[in-house]
């Protein structure tokens, strides 16, 4: 029995394992959303109860990883909503501090370039360059069409690409 | 090739990074932590694993509403609660308490030691109603919850003694009060349970046999700086996917690693099928101000209902960015409102209707009379076709398309790769119909910050044009949108420089003031059609030299070359003028 079927019969062990085999995508997930660190933690608290309680809802064992990740940015956008009312934040401002600081990616990490993207490149970029989830679980997962995916994943990769290979290290052929 | 090659280079640089703040990860520790320790407990009392489980989650979420933010604090709570907990039966079956008469929580003695300081005074801002029994049209209600559907279509919530002893709350549990916000006609209510017996849910069945959800939980407002419960019931919109119900079931089925039980709601279409309510997940719905709620579905696009009058909610649309408004549509006048303070701006008149496409902007359908006050970077126009009269004239090139139209208003429409190929700026969009307005007959009334109504002056908001022309003017490759109006006036514009420089998105600005009109002529005749005419021109230093001229035809069949009265480079500099005789 595989570790996701153990853990919708209740097996906490292998519900543990599996939110630590995917923690790096919680988080990066969660950071790439929210940015502030109490409000990350937030997520990831409420993500793992929530995960938790509905993993038995779980129909395809092998989605995971999707799921789990569906369940982390919907608890983010709840966050992000309720902080959005409260305070007006200036991302070019945002931007313009991350990028003062740092001069390369190696200092800026990956928060940092995700931040330089367009807001609505930012999730899908974490999804699919670190959660490794394809263009059509992509789609699924944010319900929006494939070819929205990819073109918002053409924009990104022309960014992240000039970004991360500042000193030519990789030659396109 | 390259994508891809580019991709797998992306996703081996950014998954180098495998840092994770300590914080996160005391989170993912803690929570394993939390799981093994009730494995632990469950060992001691198994029948009670789930019930402590869901209590602590409860709790959590409580204390974070309170801003404990320490996740280490929760625990320790936790492992607290299960040494005091064990044996706290949650919907009151054994909860030993007194209450005086007017069922105000004076006193509990729950399994564990919890005392009367363990409550907190909760408040519900919703009106408190009192509903006569002969009032009541329907009723459903389980341990937790009462619902009441009234005669005069009200909805009343009254949060029952188990609830509160539950959720450790002190509230008169006689109390009604008045769901708001309701859009349309209540037929039934249905209070019910899902996942938990402890998350309970209102469902009204509406007329039009859609089903809308009142959420008690998230009905609760709490803010962060405060410790005191709030409750604000609403109807919080409708569940995705439900049409054609009559009716509902609430059902359980027993959890598979413990004896309590797992709960669900199925509603029944009126066709007799059921479908379980699974969405609840992915709708979220957030009191985002006094004058905002939103609804969210799990697609990021969001929906808004404002406050547009006292009491009078209404549809609205956010835009998903970082745009703090949401838009909405009254009295077929587009407005947006500031989720922050408020303040609402009109920007524009005559909509129609107004959607989200996939991007998250926000499309505004124009009618036939419109007018627009002010534009935003995050709306689009869809049909901004000032009129639906008849084309009587067509010019296009590989870049636009240029109609008159039998009512004399002109529109433009930029065509695929159109901003590429003429270096338009981004707030220029391929493939919608812009309307072009005659500008110099009403300067003030189009200005972006002024919301000055042009219909109120009159003024005609469109070209009044009887001819058209689209082809280049002058010496260089410069493509120009002339027009002669039906008052005898030609106006020559280079559309190219319009778009690469213009501050406006659309054609409504203000051509003159910045340098894009190349010519203005009063005529004696009406002109009945311009055309393209090459010219061999003297040029001021001796030379002469190729130039496009617009050759105009009158009414009365005569015909005249345009001049042209100065000549604008490609950044609309100015180079010279000549005067073709």
């Amino acid at each position: 029995m595989d570790k996701v079927e153990l853990a919708k019969n209740g097996d906490k062990q292998a519900f543990n394992d599996l939110i630590e085999e995917n923690k790096f995508k919680i988080y990066k997930t969660a950071k790439s959303i929210l940015g502030n660190e109490d409000d990350v933690c937030d997520a990831i608290q409420d993500s793992l109860i929530r995960a938790y309680k509905g993993i038995k809802n779980l129909h395809n064992n092998e989605f995971f990883s999707t799921w789990l990740i569906r369940i982390v940015i919907n608890k983010c956008y709840d966050i992000y909503n309720k902080q959005k009312s409260r305070k007006i934040i200036d991302i070019s401002e945002a931007k313009d501090e991350e990028l003062k600081v740092y001069d390369n990616y190696d200092e800026i990490g990956i928060n940092a370039i995700i931040k330089t993207l367009d807001e609505d490149l930012r999730t899908i970029t974490i999804m699919f360059y670190y959660d490794d989830l394809s263009v059509k679980d992509i789609s699924e997962v944010l319900k929006i069409p494939e070819g929205t995916v990819k073109s918002r994943l053409s924009r990104a990769r022309t960014k992240l690409y000039e970004i991360l290979n500042k000193d030519g290290e990789y030659n396109v052929r | 090739m390259l994508d891809e090659e580019k991709d797998l280079f992306i996703k081996k640089k950014l998954q180098q990074d495998k840092i994770i703040s300590s914080k996160a990860n005391d989170i993912f520790k803690n929570f394993e932590i939390q799981n093994l320790a009730s494995d632990n407990k469950k060992n001691k009392s198994e029948n009670k694993t789930i019930e402590f489980h869901t209590k602590n989650e409860k709790t959590k979420e409580h204390n974070l509403y309170r801003k404990i933010k320490n996740f280490t604090a929760v625990a320790a709570s936790f492992v607290v609660a299960v040494s005091v907990g064990a044996g706290v039966a949650l919907y009151g079956a054994s909860n030993k308490k007194t209450e005086d008469n007017n069922s105000q929580v004076t006193s509990v003695n729950i399994n564990g030691g919890s005392t009367a300081s363990d409550y907190t005074v909760a408040e519900v801002k919703n009106e408190e109603v009192k509903v006569e029994e002969n009032k009541e049209k329907k009723v459903h209600e389980n341990d937790l919850i009462k619902a009441v559907l009234t005669t005069d279509g009200n909805v009343a919530i009254q949060l029952k003694k188990e609830f509160l002893n539950l959720y450790k709350l002190r509230l008169d549990s006689s109390k009604m009060y008045k769901v708001s916000q309701i859009n349309g006609e209540v037929e039934d209510v249905f209070v019910c349970s899902m996942e938990s017996k402890e998350f309970p849910y209102v469902l009204l069945l509406m007329k039009d046999k859609t089903v809308d959800v009142v959420q008690i939980l998230n009905g609760e407002t709490t803010p962060y700086d405060t410790s005191d419960y709030e409750f604000n019931f609403y109807d919080q919109g409708k569940i995705e996917g439900l049409k054609n119900i009559s009716g509902f079931e609430e059902e359980t089925e027993p959890r598979a690693d413990s004896d309590e039980l797992y709960y669900y709601v199925s509603a029944i279409k009126t066709d007799g099928t059921k479908k379980i309510i699974d969405s609840l997940e992915h709708i979220n719905m957030t009191d985002v101000s006094n004058n905002v709620i939103s609804y969210s579905s799990q697609d990021g696009n969001k929906t808004y209902k404002i406050m547009a009058n006292e009491g009078d909610y209404i549809q609205a649309y956010g835009w998903t960015g970082a745009s703090n408004n949401v838009y909405y549509i009254n009295d077929n006048c587009l407005y947006h409102m500031s989720i922050v303070d408020g303040k609402k701006t009109k920007l524009i008149t005559g909509v129609e209707s107004i959607k989200t496409d996939e991007d998250g902007f926000i499309i505004a359908k124009l009618k036939f009379s419109n007018c627009i006050h002010k534009y935003d970077q995050y709306l689009k126009i869809e049909g901004y076709n000032v009129t639906d009269s008849k084309v009587i004239d067509k010019r296009e090139n590989e870049e636009l398309t240029l109609c008159l139209k039998e009512d004399g208003s002109i529109t433009l429409e930029l065509k695929q790769g159109a901003k590429e190929k003429l270096g338009a700026k981004d707030t220029f969009k391929e493939n919608y119909i812009y309307n072009f307005y005659a500008k110099e007959y009403s300067v003030q009334v189009y200005n972006e910050y002024s919301n000055y109504d042009v219909r109120k002056q009159g003024v005609n908001n469109y070209a009044n044009a009887s001819a058209i022309y689209l082809g280049e003017i002058g010496t260089k490759d410069k493509i120009c949108v002339a027009y002669a109006t039906k008052d005898n006036k030609t106006i020559e514009i280079d559309i190219e420089s319009y778009l690469k420089n213009s501050v406006s998105s659309t054609f409504e600005g203000e051509p003159g003031n910045h340098g894009f009109v190349l010519g203005q002529t009063d005529h004696q005749n009406k002109i009945l059609e311009m055309n393209e005419k090459v010219l061999s021109i003297s040029l001021p230093d001796g030379t002469s030299k190729e130039c496009t001229a617009i050759e105009a035809i009158h009414v009365d069949g005569t015909k005249e070359i345009l001049p042209i009265t100065t000549i604008l480079n490609h950044e609309g500099i100015f180079e010279y003028t000549i005067a073709i005789e």
